[in-house]
């Protein structure tokens, strides 16, 4: 040892000193960003020499609680986009509380809106020869085909949404897994010539974040640093270095025999009926269960309540024989009844021939022949307070008829009890995925805290930690000017040495 | 170990706790001055269904209860009316009953049947809210053919059966030839066909037998009119027309006596059918009651049931605001706390 | 003869000691560079006397300069991945631009024009070539080439092996229809790079085809949207896994066989693979092999292994950059430049890989100091500046003494 090795080392010990507070102020400078930013450490080894040296910077990192991050940004982002997207079909409900529904019209649903049809055909059933009554059945009657008309306008706006989200999705995780790609590039390439690569790490991380937001995601890891995506479902979105190209079609109008185009990733369908792999999380699965399950399974309880005003209303022949034919409500134009009920509640209106609006016979309502066909006319004598036909379109409105299957939900009851269970139905569906999503929005807050906690950084901890560098930096500039100092007292005193002449 | 907490979460630790508190008191004040849950279809979930349900079986117990108070009003009108022409009927009766042994009061009769049968038409033909209450089902049109205006039908028939029988009109002097032999001869084979059968409903009446029925409750539906085609009223119908219009006041004795008698059989009778028939309008009237009185507990019940599905707890929720208002200032002033706590600051 | 060996003998010292002055400006001029080892002045004393008693004769001084090759300078870090050290025993090999081999510890190497590493003294780095072809390294002086660092190449390896690894789900239904490209129960693709660097995509199809007498078995079927025939599986393979471990049986293959379209035949690594009660999930896919692309930069690993380092993140071994030494690396001839010539005193050249046998690690972004310690340079002048005016003494002395002599004679 040596004093110029003693200046060697504190040579490297200052600039040790000095790499860490660089890497002190880039912890700090982080401390606050809200995307992965995690604590960076320079991990200082002796060097060869006897001096100090960093051999690297590493980052904290925790794998399994940021694999349970991305699993709940997933789960809370399909509840998420699940949750708005019912609000949207609950439009169709509006608000249930018995005090609207007396006070007001806020009450919309198709079961408020039979119900006051329901009464209003009993009102006039009680007073069969009252116009108004009519009126206001036929009326009422309308409101009720309105009322089915918007929600299915309603449903497919929201299909429709849903659908232009998932295309904006899909955009966005094309766009995330391209810059995934070069950031990766990066990392792989850095941990070969062992440079620097923990704020690519966090970019890396936050990319992560956001691609778990639209679609579930699990990844691997390789020795090289690379890392491999896949969607929860194991179908490969990002390996060995390529994207996989991520495809969907947007369909632009939704009608309630529309089908959504699947997504597809790396060629294999990963929403829709035909996937075999389908996704479980992410915004894609929330849109996509709302768009091709949820808002079906509700347009088909409409449709089949549609289907089922049309057939209880229809008129019989009363004399001659005939099929039955059309009454009170119908589809635009028909002349004979429905085979499907597809897409009924969106098409049913009530006959122009009983609106008075359009210049009809409300009384038609009570006295039969509203197709125009005079066999079908029940009440052949004309009487003013014939309630026959009235009664017997109530007994059959309360009597259980069997609706199809498609409707989920119980298929043998009476229509108005049907339409009741639609609608506990959607607020069922809504309740569960608004106590789903808080559910999952409260484990993506919990395992940010803990990620944030085992990876992030403390600015106490960091602020202490630059203390003692103030100090190691001090101590090893005294120890410089020491050797300094030595170096001069040897020179001055060599030069106070006479050597005889 | 002590593993230090990161910074980020040490001073966010607070915000997801405050917006979810002021999330839940925005709720609260809703539901506090709505006095129902503030996202009723959230809360109730599945039972949404059930709330709609209940809701829809209260409004059918209103509707009811209202169409009740159209056929409470049209039984009491008929009762009304059927007490009215009881009595007439039985002051008749009584008149008759009076002069039975002589004809000396046959003009007053006459005078009297007259009105009784006016009277018993305009009855029979009133109406509530454009509805003839005694058509039966076709209320659109007056029942009863009124028997004095010009060409009427049954006056018609009457004439005619007259004619046929006695050779004479009923305003010729000489009916006082009648014998009371054939006099009762005519009154009881010709003249009650008249008020029977086809020849009632050709001649007098366009009421259907058929009668106006009303669901009064969710399990019972009631008759709730009386049609003009009862045979009390075609008893009635008989009876006065005889007194009015078979030239009673110019009648011989014999033939009054004859003429005199069988009214009385028959307005005894009808009074008995009409006591009858205002017993059962009477049980009507009662079954609505009972039925308004009944569905007015079930209205109740479903009310309570609405309740306790959609209200919410006032006192429960006056706390629980309290206590949010203290969490909320707690974490305000903690976060103000926190922010201190920085070791920046005691460098 | 006393008194003029006296003066001869104190020449002879003067002269040493301005030998030593001469090694000691050396070393304290070199005292920064790089690589430089030591000098030091050995002196000997030359014994002019015949044992006879009486008579004295004074002998003198002689000289020789010694460098401390052997010696190790301290490591001090730098920047620079060319900046290379050796630790330990051994030197490099360079050629300076005659073509003549020499041996230095001088590692700064800076990237020339021409892409060859090239040190401050102006010395080319050899090495071995580990270019595909170029053979096993000779360890001998003939197959040495200059390090070429030249990054305008593009590269690309066609892909020869990869692994997947994989849990299949244990629970899911058998596979309904035959297996084809669009019917399967799990899929996966893996990444692979024909010969000219095309990525090709495999996509690895697996589908239960269990039966009830075969159970637990699955097929995978390997296609490639690249193939002319995409539909037809590049290969296909029956795994059968074990009931009781989930693992694949002794008898299921290990690996897949597949010709990549347009490239080689590589082996896919699928001993790994699982059927467990739990759903489709990937935990292993590589596959070696690189597209075209440029070299990014150089790693050098302390077995003198330099790497290309490509801007995809593959590293690909170039060179070989071998250590020399010699027996008694103190005699080497030292020649300016701090190169050494093994010489019959230092013994023959011998060539080896760093890290191995007694020789030194090489270290990248490191670089030796020069050995010389500037104060023991300082305090040695001083004692040879005292030790030259001694000699100058005698001299002096000696001169009176001869002159009163002659002032003797003269009188």
């Amino acid at each position: 040892m040596s004093l110029s090795t003693a200046s060697n080392i504190a040579q490297s010990g200052l600039n040790t000193v000095s790499s860490e507070i660089s890497v002190l102020s880039r912890n700090i400078a982080g401390a606050n960003n809200t995307g992965i930013s995690s604590e960076k450490t320079a991990n200082i080894i002796t060097a060869l020499g006897g001096g100090s040296q960093v051999a690297s910077i590493t980052r904290a990192t925790n794998l399994a609680v940021f694999q349970n991050l991305l699993q709940a940004t997933s789960a809370n982002a399909a509840q998420t986009s699940l949750l708005s997207g019912i609000s949207t079909l609950n439009q169709t409900i509006g608000n249930i509380s018995s005090s609207s529904s007396s006070s007001g019209s806020a009450d919309n649903s198709p079961a408020a809106l039979l119900s006051n049809f329901t009464n209003a055909l009993q009102s006039f059933e009680a007073s069969p020869s009252d116009s108004s009554l009519a009126t206001a059945a036929v009326s009422q009657a309308s409101a009720l085909a309105q009322g089915l008309n918007s929600a299915t306008a309603t449903i497919n706006t929201a299909r429709e949404q849903a659908d232009a989200g998932i295309a904006t999705s899909v955009q966005t995780i094309n766009s995330l897994l391209s810059q995934f790609q070069s950031v990766n590039t990066q990392i792989v390439n850095g941990m070969a010539t062992g440079a620097d690569v923990t704020d690519a790490q966090d970019a890396r991380d936050t990319i992560l974040t956001q691609l778990a937001q639209q679609i579930g995601i699990s990844t691997t890891t390789s020795p090289n640093g690379g890392m491999s995506i896949y969607t929860d479902s194991g179908v490969t979105l990002f390996q060995g270095g390529t994207a996989r190209t991520v495809t969907f079609s947007p369909t632009a109008t939704y009608t309630p025999s529309t089908t959504g185009n699947a997504v597809y990733v790396d060629g294999v369908p990963i929403t829709g009926s035909s996937a075999s792999t389908p996704i479980s999380t992410g915004n894609i699965a929330g849109l996509a269960n709302l768009r091709d399950n949820l808002a079906t399974t509700y347009q088909a309880q409409l449709d089949n309540m549609a289907g089922a005003l049309i057939a209880t209303f229809a008129e019989s022949p009363q004399s001659g024989s005939g099929p039955n034919l059309p009454g009170l409500f119908t589809t635009p134009g028909a002349t004979a009844l429905p085979t499907s009920t597809t897409g009924l509640a969106g098409q049913i209106t009530i006959n122009p021939s009983v609106d008075p609006s359009q210049g009809g016979n409300p009384f038609l309502l009570r006295d039969g022949g509203i197709s125009g066909n005079a066999n079908y006319v029940y009440n052949t004598t004309g009487q003013a307070s014939y309630s026959a036909r009235l009664s017997q379109l109530l007994t059959q409105l309360s009597a259980p008829q069997t609706f199809a299957a498609d409707g989920d939900i119980a298929t043998n009851t009476s229509l108005s009890a049907y339409a009741s269970g639609s609608v506990g139905w959607l607020e069922n569906q809504y309740s569960t995925a608004s106590s789903q999503q808080t559910y999952q929005s409260t484990l993506v807050s919990t395992a940010t805290t803990a990620l944030s906690n085992s990876t992030g950084v403390n600015i106490d901890t960091e602020m202490s930690k630059m203390l003692d560098l103030e100090n190691s930096y001090s101590a090893t500039a005294k120890l410089i000017s020491a050797i300094d100092s030595m170096f001069n007292t040897l020179v001055t005193n060599l030069s106070n040495i006479t050597v005889p002449a | 170990m002590i593993y230090p907490i990161s910074t980020q979460s040490f001073t966010s630790a607070t915000q997801q706790s405050v917006s979810q508190i002021q999330a839940e008191l925005a709720d609260y004040e809703t539901e506090m001055s709505t006095g129902t849950y503030a996202n009723l279809g959230l809360t109730l979930g599945p039972s949404s269904g059930e709330d709609l349900s209940l809701q829809s079986q209260a409004s059918v117990l209103q509707t009811l209860t209202t169409t009740n108070q159209t056929a409470s009003t049209r039984l009491s009108t008929t009762q009304s009316i059927l007490q009215t022409l009881q009595s007439s009927a039985q002051d008749l009766l009584n008149d008759l009953l009076e002069g039975n042994s002589n004809n000396s009061n046959a003009a007053t009769i006459q005078l009297q049947g007259q009105n009784d049968l006016q009277g018993l038409i305009t009855s029979l033909n009133s109406s509530l809210g454009g509805d003839y209450i005694f058509a039966g089902i076709n209320t659109a049109v007056a029942p009863i053919t009124d028997y004095y205006s010009a060409g009427a039908a049954n006056k018609a028939a009457v004439d005619n059966a007259f004619t046929a029988a006695f050779g004479m009109s009923q305003t010729d002097p000489n009916v006082s030839s009648i014998s009371g032999a054939s006099m009762q001869n005519f009154l009881d084979t010709q003249f009650p066909s008249l008020f029977q059968g086809s020849n009632w409903s050709t001649n007098w009446s366009s009421a259907t037998n058929q009668t106006l029925t009303n669901q009064i409750s969710q399990a019972e539906t009631i008759t709730t009119s009386v049609t003009a085609n009862n045979p009390v009223f075609q008893q009635l119908a008989q009876a006065y027309t005889m007194a009015a219009d078979l030239g009673t006041q110019n009648l011989g004795a014999s033939a009054y006596q004859a003429l005199s008698s069988t009214a009385q059989k028959l307005l005894s009778s009808a009074i008995s059918n009409l006591i009858n028939l205002q017993a059962s309008v009477g049980m009507a009237q009662t079954d609505i009651t009972g039925a308004n009185n009944q569905m007015s507990l079930q209205t109740d019940i479903l009310s309570t049931q609405i309740g306790s599905l959609e209200n919410i707890n006032t006192y429960d929720v006056a706390t629980r605001i309290t206590d949010l208002q203290t969490q909320i200032e707690t974490s305000y002033s903690l976060t103000a706390q926190l922010s201190q706590l920085s070791l920046v600051k005691f460098l | 003869m006393g008194l003029f060996s006296a003066m001869t003998a104190s020449v002879s010292g003067m002269a040493a000691q301005a030998n030593s002055l001469a090694s000691i400006s050396e070393n304290i001029s070199n005292s920064n560079t790089t690589g430089y080892k030591e000098a030091n002045t050995n002196f000997q004393d030359l014994v002019d006397s015949f044992g006879s008693t009486g008579d004295y004769t004074a002998g003198g001084v002689t000289t020789t300069i010694r460098y401390n090759i052997a010696e190790q300078g301290s490591l001090t870090s730098t920047t620079s991945p060319t900046d290379l050290a050796v630790q330990g025993n051994g030197f490099f090999l360079v050629q300076n631009s005659a073509g003549a081999d020499f041996l230095t510890r001088d590692g700064s190497f800076v990237e020339s024009g021409n892409g060859n590493l090239v040190n401050a003294a102006g010395y080319t780095l050899m090495g071995y070539s580990l270019a595909p072809g170029a053979g096993t390294p000779s360890q001998s002086l003939s197959g040495l080439v200059p390090v070429n660092i030249n990054a305008t190449a593009l590269s690309a390896t066609p892909s020869t092996s990869g692994t997947f690894t994989a849990n299949l789900n244990s629970n899911a239904p058998v596979l309904a229809g035959a297996p084809s490209a669009t019917n399967s129960t799990s899929t996966s693709s893996l990444t692979a790079y024909d010969d000219l660097g095309n990525s090709v995509t495999l996509n690895l199809n697996f589908s239960n085809i269990s039966t009830a007498a075969s159970p637990n078995t699955w097929e995978v079927q390997v296609y490639s949207p690249a193939s002319p025939t995409p539909t037809t599986p590049l290969t296909t393979q029956t795994l059968n896994f074990d009931p009781t471990t989930g693992g694949l049986t002794a008898a299921s293959p290990t690996a897949l066989s597949v010709a990549i379209p347009g490239g080689n035949t590589v082996s896919i690594n699928i001993a790994g693979m699982t059927q467990l009660a739990s759903g489709f999930q990937v935990s292993t896919a590589n596959m070696n092999g690189n597209a075209p692309s440029q070299v990014q930069s150089v790693s050098i690993a302390t077995n003198g292994t330099l790497s290309y380092v490509y801007s995809n993140g593959q590293t690909v071994p170039a060179y070989q950059i071998p250590l020399g030494n010699v027996s008694s690396p103190d005699n080497l001839t030292n020649l300016s430049g701090e190169v050494f010539q093994p010489n019959s005193n230092s013994g023959s050249l011998v060539i080896g890989t760093a890290g191995t046998g007694s020789l030194g690690t090489i270290q990248s972004s490191e670089l030796e100091s020069s050995t010389v310690d500037l104060a023991t340079q300082l305090t040695n002048m001083v004692a040879t500046q005292s030790a030259y005016s001694a000699n100058s003494k005698v001299f002096q002395t000696a001169a009176d003494l001869l002159s009163t002599l002659n002032n003797l004679i003269g009188h």
